[in-house]
């Protein structure tokens, strides 16, 4: 089934096949999360993540680590059963830890002028400032998007309030 | 491709200094901006079309299948939630029908601020085009569609990076990004799946959108708080000098659970970001809050009035929502006699 998730990201699958790949998603959590990271990897890979390299890796590395039948073919199958696509997400992860470890001496570095990687690390907001105003905040919010009327389809975009603390804008 | 094939071959030359593949096919309005911003613009909304798109935010994702019928004149749509609670949204025109199987309610919504995938340019083309840089890039191909970038770079900081990726023929947009200064891309919207044009209308079984949802048999309400509680006009108050670029495109008041008054809302746009701008009134001299954040793509500036709460909230950089929170007050009150 991971092998269909995979296909259906790089659009692969069409008519049954896509419908029912698309069924099977919305019925299991452990495929939406291979779902998850492998837009993870592609994300990171294009330097698209919203993430530092450093946490990108990261990132990837637990969700990996969460998720032991990608690092680990079925119980009872060969070393062979492993699908060609896990080889390459298992391979991806390794580009994307190699991209970490240039960012992180990009930024140790001197350098007259800013790296990239120091850009992302400066604090843009005063995170603590959120803590009382965040939950009516979101009330504007889905106004604003009018989340009453898309209802679960773009919740994600909800400002997180004072006790998950936003993610840094800045690499700590 | 299924459609368009048999369209003549498209003009590609003098583009090539835009970094654009010379055997690749382009747009037929590539070296019009206008042209080109008013065929994406108009796509998704006169054309039929039947796919399932990913939306992205923070790390996370949630997909939904939309189909959508443009008959005389009137637009129909179906977005169906793929992942998360079950729920279809059907709408004609600006009105929607948002049926949420676990409460058993149809809430009833004028399309109003809402960004809604793949109709993401709302403004005019001039209106646009004065607040970006419009640039193509490649031709690339994504779910079988071939489609060309649109890079649309903000002139100033007091927005966001946009890239679209819009199908050849139709215009339609494929695949959106949303790109912060510091290159991360904060949101996201793509097709997995699509189908355009006659096969589309196949697929919506010949144009009839309607519910699969049985509604009468198990005893739906229906709520139109949401419609009800929304009055367009004046509201009284006014920003003197919105950011650069941004105009002010909807003035209402509307009626929140859990507040006594009528909040005001004023919504400005450049074209392809909106900022909403909130005043309410603060009951029995309570304090009002000043703080404002960015998160990921959204950001927010609280301002606190002497008798009222300004929020201002949108998917732009935090100068501007700071800007247009600075810039609220309530307009001139006639001068008494006149």
């Amino acid at each position: 089934m991971k092998q269909q998730v995979s296909d259906l990201m790089d659009g692969e699958l069409d008519g049954s096949q896509h419908d029912a790949a698309w069924r099977a998603l919305a019925k299991d959590d452990e495929l939406r999360e291979s779902w998850r990271t492998y837009h993870l990897i592609g994300d990171c890979l294009r330097g698209e993540a919203g993430l530092p390299r450093q946490s990108c890796t990261q990132k990837i590395m637990a969700r990996l680590a969460e998720e032991p039948t990608v690092l680990a073919p079925p119980r009872g199958s060969g070393e062979g059963a492993v699908s060609g696509k896990t080889r390459i997400a298992l391979a991806m992860a390794a580009s994307v830890a190699t991209l970490g470890v240039v960012g992180v001496i990009a930024t140790r570095q001197p350098s007259a002028t800013l790296a990239p990687a120091q850009i992302a690390q400066q604090p843009v907001v005063q995170v603590q400032q959120v803590a009382n105003g965040a939950p009516q905040v979101n009330d504007y919010l889905a106004l604003h998007r009018q989340f009453a009327s898309q209802g679960a389809l773009q919740q994600a975009t909800l400002v997180r309030d004072a006790k998950q603390p936003q993610r840094p804008v800045a690499g700590k | 491709m299924k459609f368009g094939r048999w369209l003549a071959p498209v003009c590609v030359t003098g583009l090539g200094s835009l970094g654009v593949p010379a055997a690749a096919q382009q747009m037929p309005e590539a070296s019009d901006p206008v042209a080109l911003l008013q065929r994406i613009s108009g796509a998704p909304r006169n054309l039929n079309y039947a796919g399932t798109f990913t939306h992205y935010s923070q790390e996370q994702s949630t997909s939904s299948r939309i189909t959508h019928i443009y008959d005389k004149g009137d637009e129909w749509e179906k977005l169906e939630s793929i992942d998360g609670p079950r729920q279809e949204i059907i709408r004609r025109n600006d009105e929607m029908y948002c049926y949420q199987p676990d409460s058993k309610t149809v809430r009833l919504d004028k399309r109003l601020t809402g960004k809604f995938f793949p109709a993401l340019i709302n403004g005019s083309p001039d209106l646009v085009l004065a607040n970006y840089n419009l640039k193509l890039g490649q031709v690339e191909r994504i779910g079988g569609h071939d489609c060309q970038w649109v890079i649309l770079e903000p002139k100033d900081a007091l927005r966001f990076l946009q890239k679209l990726c819009a199908e050849i023929t139709s215009g339609l947009v494929l695949r959106a990004k949303t790109i912060n200064d510091r290159k991360q891309v904060v949101e996201q919207f793509t097709f997995t799946q699509l189908t355009i044009g006659k096969q589309a209308l196949k697929d919506a079984g010949g144009g009839h959108i309607k519910s699969r949802l049985k509604l009468k048999e198990e005893g739906w309400r229906t709520d139109d708080s949401a419609q009800r509680g929304v009055k367009q006009g004046e509201t009284g108050w006014t920003v003197a000098s919105p950011p650069a670029g941004f105009k002010m495109v909807m003035e209402l008041k509307r009626t929140m659970s859990g507040k006594n008054e009528p909040v005001s809302h004023l919504v400005y746009s450049d074209g392809v970001a909106s900022i909403s701008v909130f005043i309410e009134p603060l009951n029995g001299g309570a304090a009002g809050f000043s703080k404002a954040a960015e998160d990921g793509m959204v950001s927010y500036a609280m301002r606190a009035l002497p008798s009222h709460q300004v929020t201002a909230l949108g998917e732009v950089p935090l100068v501007a929502t700071q800007a247009l929170a600075a810039g609220v007050s309530a307009k001139a009150a006639r001068p008494p006699g006149l």
